[in-house]
Formats: structure tokens, C-alpha cells, sequence
């Protein structure tokens, strides 16, 4: 794979959300593959076989990659990854390198929302939703299913409506029994898509503007391919929006990003270290530290007997 | 070196985990123990009559249940927590109840405390907002008659001289707390945030020379053995106070090391000495509506908005600097006003030091913290960097 | 679809003069906006149950009230643009959300140089050369003005401390005469801290005919509230939280005296000829604590549908009775009077606060007393989302009722600048549910040998 010096370096930024794992593979200055594909809960088991796909496409194999970083909800199950690093800093850098002057990202996520602040390219501030349906891709889901339309037509459907209707729930139990309510009084399904999306712009602008909404504003995740999300949020913001030509992917990248700083740091001996020791293998559910971590009881000491 | 061990950190483990132990084995022997809420009732005076304060907190491993039906949901949860194990009867052994006037949430659940759960002896303690010498000289007269009250409860009254060395012994408490404190100064701490926590909780449940000992204990282990702790970011705790050890704990693996804490568990009950007058009620009155550095009291207004915050939280300025801290996580108990409204100034007066803040609103329960991994985890990432 | 849209629901009371009362509301904000226009002194407030307005008017400080002002902003749906500023300064939301209100203004009146933007809702707030916060009741009516700093930098807030006494402790001896010392030394201060900033001295005889009209007003609001005893009630909550504005911030003005004489006369003709505010009454409701200011009418429907008289409400906002002849007997000095005033307001009910073990003194007991007096059938407690100094004690207050005094209560739930929070519909269902309710427990207090 060439000579030690002036050697060509190769990253990879591996991104475990709850239901698609993202990867991207990179040198220092070009991205060489990238790769999305539905895990499902089972994203422990098959993160290594995402990143075989992410390597065919970049000619590359397993010893080429320099330095892994893992980010997403799932990172602390790769086994194969040298550092973790939170979404909230790899969307950031992510989003940065492809826009520099982005200063406000929205990740509309699966499971999750998030606003983040950048500033001089690093995080400024930061605010996360992720108790709470409302302003994630499960409420569309689940409206989509009571709709019953598929869940990508909900967008494009919803921007063919000139008179949204009026949600007030954004409780996932309630909003949907609203939108039967409205099905039943025979208001048309794209008005309450509309009014659907409206309302989840809302309840998402409501929590990003708590850390100052600036331009340029950027929209990521798997909300910024709901052309219909896009439109309300702009509307909503009264400003310009940068979506990323591939949104989901913007975590791996920036995790490839850090991963290309993290092996800037170390030494031919380190690196070569890291090679040596990277485990191939599929995490099961009992061997994977991570998951030992996550089982470990936190609350055991504590009693108040009184 | 075992025995020692016995009673520095694993012993403040021990009586952490089983809070009201020593409290009940200590009543059984006779003793008279008060349950106290917050900061403010002057538990010097409980000393001088020998009674056990235990300082009362909330459970943040337990549902809160019984108190559904006396508090509404839309409140501090720390308070409703505390009230709920009331209602559990988890502080049945208490001989008094000692409320105070700090904030509102503490103020009307002391009331209603001690409207359902009755102790052969309580008392309301009035706090001013003010500092003005009126309001000084009213606190006093406050404590003056929580006084007379402890001692119609128990029989006799309290002698100057016993006040004062109740004064020594907690102002020696505060002094080796401070010590224990300057042990988080190295890099690494000496001490984790965890262990301190423990620490001062045990102390908050024990007689004041027990504390004593336990301190120079802890103090004595952790300059002597091999610091198991590594160098992490190092973060100041500002806001609403932290009870539960599975908190510190999430904070402490996320990439820091907690070294100073400006909370209710913290640095502000023992941060200043009482001065011991002539009237010992002077002394106490003064420290604390004066040094205890709740947001709850109000302190005046300056010319301009800079001497204003200046006057207010100069001694953050102190804390970062000697504790050569990195940044500033704001914990505030969801629906927490006295800290709410501070928020925004405080995030500016720590940007204007070059620290970065990070604010989180939480639920007080341990069923919710993992989701807030994620933000310390950015928070850490931040400061290296990234 | 515009079911769920927040909806203003006007009352059209029973009374003529709480009709006429809206006066009073007009006032207030004219002479504000009038004495913004010609450059006077212009003090924020926060309502001070007496203690501290009637001083700064003396003064000559126009007062404005905040707090007044966000309800108003909510009714006519102005709040928002103001709380998303709040939030994007990093206020949490769940901060009282008059305050948020307020501070959006004043950072968008900082940034407008200090001059009120033409579209600022009802004439907007001018920048005050004081805050009057208070420490009674609530924590935020000081932390917010603090809070204002950063927007009015310099702008003086003054804290007017009004202390909280244990229900027990009451009880003391030395406490009252330490309490009103406290109150008294207080007031002394303020008013140098006044003549410092106004650059004038307190003219005392004014200041004490202020008082005296003042106390001369709450005895007759009072009265008020002494002939609503009647059955059927002469006059419910519709009407009182219209007739309260004068009482409660302009006491001092004779103006409000003699439209109290008015209202005394109306409510005592309708009692000297057993005429109810409501033709049907069938259940007599009390009400804790602030009221759903954009829905009064909610109130006359549930009169309708249901015959439910709502016959006392808010204790907040009501005249303190009046002190015994001994208290006040030979005290002229009108800080000394204010003091007693302020504090007995406070106090009074801590005998009830014991008897039925629900300290404290305010927002809790006195609704115990209130059933009695009241022959109360109900109580309707309306939890707020953003106040919680309001609503801290209602399940308590609920609990206490059911328990010590065999009346039930409904819960309605609400918020003062979040009007969606208040369901219409959710609330003529619960209320319509909960007569039965109330039937059920007059039959335990008849069966108790209770007086009503």
C-alpha cells in the first residue's frame, strides 16, 4: 500500500443512529465513499458489514484505514472504531466543511432533534430534544402510518396543500388523534400533512431559538430529505436554509473529519498499534465493552433506608 | 492505614448509602435528631443543645408517588422529592422539622411538610430577601426565637458558652471542608467529585464533631494514597444541587473532573466562618443572610450592570482562577426560578472569564440522566477541541 | 378548526358597576402612557398588596405593572414574538411568563435605543428610572426585575421586602412587633432611596391622606365582600375581578372610593331583595388563585348551564378584613399603618392556617374559612403552568376541603401567557361531572350536621 513516507493516509467516520448506520471514508482532502443503509436495532451486529460495503467502494481494505471514529447513539457499540466522538461534534464538523459559513445546524433525527451552534468552525452552543417525539422522524411515522400514505411521499404531499390545517398536539398520542379527527371531517390528507409539518417546524424552532438562531442556517438528518419540514422551517425562520446534497451523511463526514485530526497526532508506532489491535469481529450483545458498560447497575449503592 | 481507611472515604460511602443509620442508632441512644431544609436554619443552635442535624434531600433513584396529591407537578422536583420521602415515612425517626423562607419551592413545601408530617417540634424560620441592616437585625430576631422555641422543646436553655463552642466545632467543619476542597486544586484532584459529594452528605447526616473526624479522615487518606484519579477537563458546578453520587458519577466519565461546586451541596453553607460575637446571634445572623451565596437573597443593584454582576459573582472569578477550571456545567432542577433567572447573566459572566458554559435543565431523577451523557460527552469534545 | 385557536371569552357580568370598572383599567394605562409622553418619572411595579404603591405615588412615580401588562399581551395574543426573545436570550421557558414577556420587551426596547417601538402592544412600557419589586409571594417578582439588568443596565431596583412569617410562629410574642419593625425600618428606607432618585422630599400629610383614603376604600371593598355572604350571592367572581383593579392599585384615589360607595349600594339593594347575580343558583363555587383573565366568560356559561354561582374567589386580591380597633387606635404615622395593613393582610387567616393545618396564611387557609362563610358547594382550582407561587397549595388547599370541611374540588387547568393550555370544552365537561360531585357531598354535610 505504497511507501511510509508521504504515505496517503485513509479515514473513516462511522455514524450509528437508531435505525441507519452512515459511513464515510476520506483522505485529507476528498471524501472516497460513502455509504447509508437501514441496520435497524440490529446496527451492533452489522456495523462491520456496512463498513466492508463502504470499503469496496473506496478500493480500499480494512488495513488501509488509518484512524475510525464513531459517533451516532450506537458508537459506543463498534468494536472496530478508536474514538468516539458525540454527534453533536461531527454534525458540526460535518456541516462546517461543507459550508463554512453556517453558523446554526438543525439535525432532525430518527429519534432525536438538535440545534447546534457553531462558531470559527467549533461548537458554540447546543440543545437537544430527545425525549419527546415532536420534531423527530418518529412523529412523521407515525402520522404517515395514520395517514395512510408511505412516509416519504408525507413531504412532497404536504407542499401541495394551500390551506394547512391547524394542529395544536404535538403529543404523538394526541396530534394523532387529531389527524384523525380531521380525516373523519373529510379535510383533505395534504392539508393535514401541511399542518402536521407546520406544527413540527414550530415545536423545532421553539428549541433551536433558545441558543440564537444565526445564518447561515443549515437543516441535517433524515428531516432535511422532508422537502415539506424544509419549507416550514424556512418559513418559519424567515431565513435562507443550506441542505447539505446528502444530509444524513454529515456525522460520518465529520467523524471522518476528526479521525484525520485524532491520526495527525500520533506516531508511525501508534498508528501501526491501532491497526494491530482493531477488532474485526461482529459485537454480540455480551461481549462488546460497551455494551458491558451500558448493563453495569448504576444504582446499586445508593439506599435511603431513612 | 486499614483502620483509617474505615473512617475516611469508605466510611462517608457507608453512611452516604444508608443516610438516616447513624441518625436513628445516635436517637436510640437518646439523642434528639432535627431534620433541617436547605442551607439556611442556623444548625449551630441544634448543636448547642446536642441535638443530630441531618440535612433532608430528596432521592433522585425514586419515583416521586405520595406527593402527587399534595404538590402539583409543575414544581422544583428536588422539593417534591424531599416531601414524597416524607410522605414515606423515610425521616419518621425526626424528633423536629426546621423549615426556612429560602425559596418559594422550599418555603411552601416546609409548610405543608408541616401540615401532614408532624414532629413533636417545628418552626418556620423567615428569611429575608434583603440585607439591609432592618432586615439584618429582623433575621436575628428570627433566629432569636427559634431559639426560645428549641428550648421549650427541650426543657432548658441554651448558654452562651455552649453556642459559642457550637460555633467553633461547625466553623472547624467549614474550615476542613475548605481544606478538602483545596485538594482539588492539583491536577489531577486528590478527590473526585463523586467521593466529595459523599463526603458532604455524610456530613450533612451526622453529629458535627463525627463530620469533623470524618473530614480530617478523608483528608489525611486522600493526601496519602496514590491518587487513583487522571487528569481530565475540569468543571465548576454551578445552579441547583446535586444529591445523588449516579449524577457526579455521568459527569466524571463523560471527560471530567467536577473540582469546585457553587451549589447548596457545595461550596456555599461552608465557605465562610461564623464570627464569633459577644451576642452569638450576631455572628450567625450575619453569616448566614450574608455568606451564603444563594441567588435567593437579593443583593443590591449597582450604578451600572457591570458593578451590578461584579458585586454579585466576583467570587466565581475566585473559583475558576484557583481551581483552574475549564468550564461550567449550570445544573438547573427543572422549573428552579432562583437559578433560572440567573442563567443569562451567569453564562455571560463566565464567557467574559473565557469559560464556556453548558446549561442543562433536568428532571432530578436517575431514570433521566443517561440521556444527558451526550451533552457532557460535546461539552468535554468542546473544550479539547474538536 | 378553530376550536382549539385561543379565543377572548368576554363576561358580561351581572353587575352595572363592574361593568363601569373597566374605567379604572383605562386609567391606569392612560396616565402611564401620558406621563411616558411627557417625560415623567416612570416606575415598572410589581403589585405590593399596598405597601409600597401608595409611597411612590406620593412621590410622584407613575407606576406601571408589568404583570398587567403580559396578561394583556396574552389576550390579545401578543406574547409570543416577546417570549421567543426571552428564550433566545437562554431564560428557561418555564420561567413565569409575564416575566419572559417582560424581557423580550425590554431587550427589544434596548435595542430600539430605548425608544417604544410604534407597534408595542397597548402603548408598550416606557424605560422606568426604578424597578419596585416585591418579596411577598413569589420569587420571581424580584429575580425578574434583577434580571432586567441586562437590558436597563443602571435602572435602580429597589427589593420592598414584605416578611413571611410561620403559621406557628404568628403565634409568638415579640414576632408581630418584630415583623411590623422590620416593615416599618423598610419603608424608610425606600422612601430616602425615593428622594434620592426623584430629587424631592416625601410630603407626609399627603402621604397620610393617601393612607387614610386608601384604608377608607379597602374597608369598603370589604363590605363588599361581607354582604356576598348572602344566598343567593348578589354578586360572583365575573364581577369582582373587574371590580377589584381600583382597590387593589388605586385605593388612594377618591375616585375609587366613591365608585365603592356605588358598588356597595348596588350589591346591598340586591341583597335587601334576595336578587342573585344568577337567576338559578344551585351551587355556590369558590375559586383559587389567578383567574383565566381572557375566558371570564367561561364563568357566566357555567352559570347558565349549570346554575353554579362562583361566590368568592382569588384571596389575593381581596381587601384584608378590617384590624381590630386596637391595632390601629392612635397610630398616625401612615408607614406604620401601611405596615399593619400589609402584614395583617398576610397573617389573618394563620388561626384558620392551624385549626385545619393548612399554613400558609395566604394562597391555602383562608379558603378553608371561605367555605364556611361562603356556604360554599365547590372548589374550582386552577393550576398555572408558568405561575407556581399560585398554585403551589391548591392540591393541598383541595385535600384540606374535602377533608376538614366535606367540600370537594375540580381542577382546571391553565396558564397566565400560554392561553392554549386552557381546554374550553375539557372544562365544561369536568365542571358539568363534578355537580354531581358537589351533590353528593352536600348530602355528607347535611349528614354531618354541617351549617350549609
Amino acid at each position: 500500500m505504497g511507501i511510509r513516507k508521504g504515505k496517503t493516509m485513509f479515514y473513516a467516520g462511522i455514524d450509528i443512529g437508531s435505525t441507519i448506520t452512515k459511513i464515510v471514508i476520506a483522505n485529507r482532502v476528498e471524501i472516497l465513499a460513502s455509504v447509508i443503509q437501514r441496520t435497524g436495532a440490529e446496527h451492533r451486529r452489522r456495523a462491520h458489514r456496512v463498513m466492508d460495503r463502504a470499503l469496496v467502494q473506496a478500493e480500499l481494505c480494512v488495513d488501509d484505514l488509518d484512524y475510525i471514529v464513531a459517533t451516532g447513539y450506537g458508537r459506543i457499540n463498534v468494536p472496530f472504531a478508536d474514538a468516539k466522538v458525540t454527534e453533536i461534534t461531527c454534525h458540526m464538523r460535518g456541516v462546517s466543511w461543507l459550508h463554512p459559513d453556517v453558523r446554526t445546524i438543525i439535525d432532525i433525527g430518527g429519534q432525536d432533534c438538535k440545534g447546534i451552534k457553531v462558531k470559527d468552525g467549533r461548537l458554540d452552543d447546543f440543545i437537544m430534544n430527545d425525549k419527546c417525539a415532536a420534531g423527530t422522524g418518529r412523529f412523521f411515522e407515525i402520522i404517515a402510518k395514520v395517514l395512510g400514505i408511505d412516509l416519504e411521499e408525507i413531504g412532497p404531499l404536504s407542499l401541495t396543500s394551500t390551506n394547512p390545517a391547524e394542529i395544536s398536539n404535538l403529543c404523538t398520542v394526541f396530534a394523532e388523534q387529531e389527524a384523525l379527527s380531521r380525516l373523519s371531517e373529510g379535510v383533505p390528507i395534504a392539508d393535514i400533512a401541511a399542518g402536521i409539518h407546520k406544527a413540527n417546524a414550530g415545536r423545532i424552532y421553539s428549541m433551536v431559538r433558545k441558543i440564537k438562531i444565526e445564518e447561515a442556517v443549515a437543516i441535517t438528518g433524515g428531516g432535511a430529505k422532508n422537502s415539506g419540514l424544509c419549507r416550514s422551517l424556512q418559513q418559519r425562520l424567515q431565513l435562507p436554509v443550506f441542505i447539505p446534497p446528502e444530509p444524513l451523511i454529515t456525522g460520518a463526514l465529520g467523524a471522518a473529519l476528526i479521525a484525520g485530526e485524532k491520526a495527525a497526532r500520533l506516531d508511525e508506532r501508534a498508528l501501526s498499534a491501532l491497526k494491530t489491535h482493531r477488532r474485526w469481529d461482529a459485537a454480540t450483545f455480551f461481549s462488546d465493552p460497551g455494551t458491558l458498560v451500558a448493563m453495569e447497575s448504576k444504582n446499586s449503592q445508593h439506599q435511603h433506608v431513612g | 492505614m486499614e483502620e483509617q481507611k474505615k473512617m475516611g472515604l469508605q466510611r462517608a460511602v457507608d453512611i452516604y448509602g444508608h443516610r438516616g443509620l447513624r441518625a436513628r442508632q445516635l436517637k436510640e441512644e437518646g439523642r434528639k435528631v432535627f431534620g433541617y431544609f436547605c442551607c439556611y436554619p442556623p444548625i449551630e443552635l441544634l448543636t448547642a443543645l446536642d441535638i443530630v442535624p441531618v440535612r433532608v434531600l430528596g432521592n433522585m433513584d425514586e419515583p416521586v408517588t405520595d406527593a402527587d396529591d399534595y404538590l402539583p407537578p409543575v414544581m422544583c422536583i428536588f422539593c417534591r422529592s424531599a416531601f414524597d420521602l416524607g410522605m414515606k415515612a423515610q425521616y419518621n425517626y425526626f424528633d423536629g422539622f426546621i423549615g426556612a423562607h429560602a425559596c418559594d419551592g422550599a418555603e411552601r413545601t416546609a409548610f405543608i411538610w408541616q401540615n401532614y408530617i408532624t414532629s413533636p417540634c417545628n418552626f418556620q424560620l423567615d428569611v429575608p430577601h434583603t440585607t439591609h441592616g432592618p432586615a439584618l437585625n429582623f433575621f436575628k430576631e428570627q433566629i432569636a426565637l427559634f431559639q426560645k422555641t428549641l428550648e421549650e422543646f427541650c426543657g432548658t436553655q441554651i448558654q452562651p458558652d455552649d453556642l459559642k463552642q457550637a460555633i467553633v466545632l461547625h466553623n472547624r467543619q467549614r474550615a476542613l471542608v475548605r481544606e478538602l476542597y483545596g485538594m482539588r486544586k492539583p491536577d489531577p484532584p486528590l478527590i473526585s467529585g463523586t467521593e466529595m459529594l459523599q463526603v458532604l452528605i455524610a456530613v450533612m447526616s451526622i453529629p458535627v464533631s463525627e463530620g469533623n473526624d470524618l473530614l480530617q479522615a478523608v483528608i489525611d487518606e486522600v493526601t496519602t494514597r496514590a491518587n487513583p484519579h487522571e487528569a481530565k477537563r475540569r468543571l465548576l458546578v454551578w445552579g441547583s444541587l446535586i444529591d445523588h453520587t449516579a449524577f457526579t458519577d455521568l459527569i466524571e466519565s463523560s471527560g471530567f473532573n467536577i473540582v469546585v461546586e457553587d451549589t447548596a451541596i457545595g461550596t456555599r453553607p461552608f465557605w465562610h466562618d461564623i464570627e464569633i460575637t459577644t451576642d452569638p446571634l450576631d455572628g450567625i445572623s450575619d453569616h448566614y443572610l450574608n455568606e451564603v451565596l444563594c441567588p435567593r437573597t437579593f443583593r443590591e443593584t449597582g450604578s451600572t450592570y457591570q458593578a451590578d454582576t461584579d458585586a454579585r459573582f466576583y467570587y466565581l472569578k475566585e473559583f475558576a482562577k484557583h481551581w483552574n477550571v475549564d468550564g461550567v456545567f449550570a445544573n438547573i432542577i427543572r422549573n428552579c426560578d432562583i437559578h433560572g433567572y440567573e442563567v443569562p447573566v451567569v453564562k455571560d459572566y463566565f464567557s467574559e472569564m473565557g469559560l464556556p458554559v453548558l446549561v442543562i435543565e433536568q428532571d432530578y431523577s436517575t431514570a433521566a440522566l443517561e440521556t444527558l451523557r451526550t451533552r457532557f460527552e460535546a461539552f468535554a469534545e468542546n473544550l479539547d477541541g474538536y | 378548526m378553530t376550536e382549539n385557536k385561543i379565543k377572548t371569552k368576554k363576561s358580561n357580568k351581572t353587575l352595572q358597576t363592574a361593568r363601569e370598572a373597566g374605567h379604572f383599567g383605562k386609567k391606569m394605562l392612560e396616565s402611564a402612557i401620558r406621563a411616558q409622553a411627557e417625560g415623567k418619572p416612570i416606575g415598572w411595579s410589581m403589585a405590593n398588596w399596598w405597601e409600597g404603591d401608595i409611597i411612590a405615588k406620593a412621590m410622584g412615580m407613575n407606576l406601571v405593572y408589568p404583570e398587567n401588562w403580559g396578561a394583556f399581551c396574552a389576550s390579545i395574543r401578543r406574547a409570543e414574538p416577546y417570549l421567543e426573545i426571552s428564550d433566545g436570550e437562554g431564560f428557561p421557558n418555564t420561567l413565569c411568563g409575564y416575566a419572559r414577556n417582560n424581557i423580550g420587551f425590554a431587550k427589544t426596547l434596548k435595542e430600539n435605543g430605548y425608544i417604544i417601538p410604534d407597534d408595542a402592544p397597548g402603548g408598550g412600557l416606557a424605560k422606568p428610572i426604578m424597578l419596585l419589586a416585591s418579596g411577598a409571594a413569589c420569587d420571581a417578582r424580584y429575580k425578574w426585575f434583577q434580571s432586567l439588568g441586562r437590558y436597563l443596565g443602571g435602572v435602580p431596583v429597589w427589593m420592598l421586602e414584605l416578611p413571611q412569617t410561620g403559621a406557628r410562629e404568628f403565634f409568638l410574642p415579640e414576632n408581630k412587633a418584630n415583623n411590623l419593625k422590620f416593615i416599618v425600618s423598610e419603608l424608610k428606607l425606600m422612601i430616602r432611596f425615593l428622594e434620592d432618585l426623584l430629587q424631592c422630599k416625601m410630603d407626609y400629610t399627603k402621604l397620610e391622606a393617601m393612607v387614610d383614603q386608601a384604608f377608607k376604600t379597602l374597608r369598603l371593598a370589604h363590605e363588599v365582600d361581607l354582604l356576598r355572604r348572602s344566598v343567593p350571592s348578589p354578586m360572583v367572581s365575573q364581577d369582582f375581578w373587574s371590580i377589584m383593579i381600583p382597590h387593589f392599585y388605586l385605593p388612594d384615589d377618591p375616585e375609587a372610593y366613591a365608585f365603592y360607595q356605588r358598588v356597595v349600594a348596588e350589591v346591598k339593594n340586591k341583597v335587601d331583595n334576595g336578587i342573585g347575580a344568577i337567576p338559578n343558583e344551585k351551587y355556590r363555587m369558590m375559586f383559587g388563585e389567578l383567574p383565566p383573565w381572557h375566558s371570564i366568560g367561561f364563568f357566566d356559561d357555567i352559570a347558565e348551564r349549570y346554575g353554579i354561582a362562583m361566590v368568592m374567589e382569588s384571596w389575593n386580591y381581596h381587601a384584608p378584613t378590617p384590624m381590630a380597633e386596637e391595632e390601629i387606635d392612635g397610630v398616625s404615622d401612615p408607614l406604620e399603618l401601611i405596615a399593619r395593613l400589609c402584614y395583617h393582610k398576610y397573617t389573618e387567616y394563620n388561626q384558620a392556617a392551624l385549626d385545619f393545618s393548612a399554613a400558609p396564611s395566604y394562597f391555602s387557609a383562608p379558603f378553608l374559612e371561605y367555605a364556611e362563610i361562603y356556604r360554599a358547594d365547590g372548589f374550582m382550582a386552577h393550576p398555572l403552568m408558568s405561575c407556581r407561587p399560585a398554585t403551589y397549595t391548591l392540591m393541598q388547599t383541595i385535600q384540606r376541603l374535602e377533608e376538614k370541611r366535606l367540600v370537594p374540588g375540580v381542577v382546571v387547568n391553565g396558564d397566565i401567557i400560554d392561553l392554549r393550555v386552557f381546554n374550553l370544552e375539557e372544562a365544561y365537561s369536568k365542571v358539568e361531572a363534578f355537580t354531581e360531585t358537589m351533590d353528593h357531598y352536600r348530602e355528607l354535610r347535611r349528614k354531618a350536621g354541617m351549617a350549609w
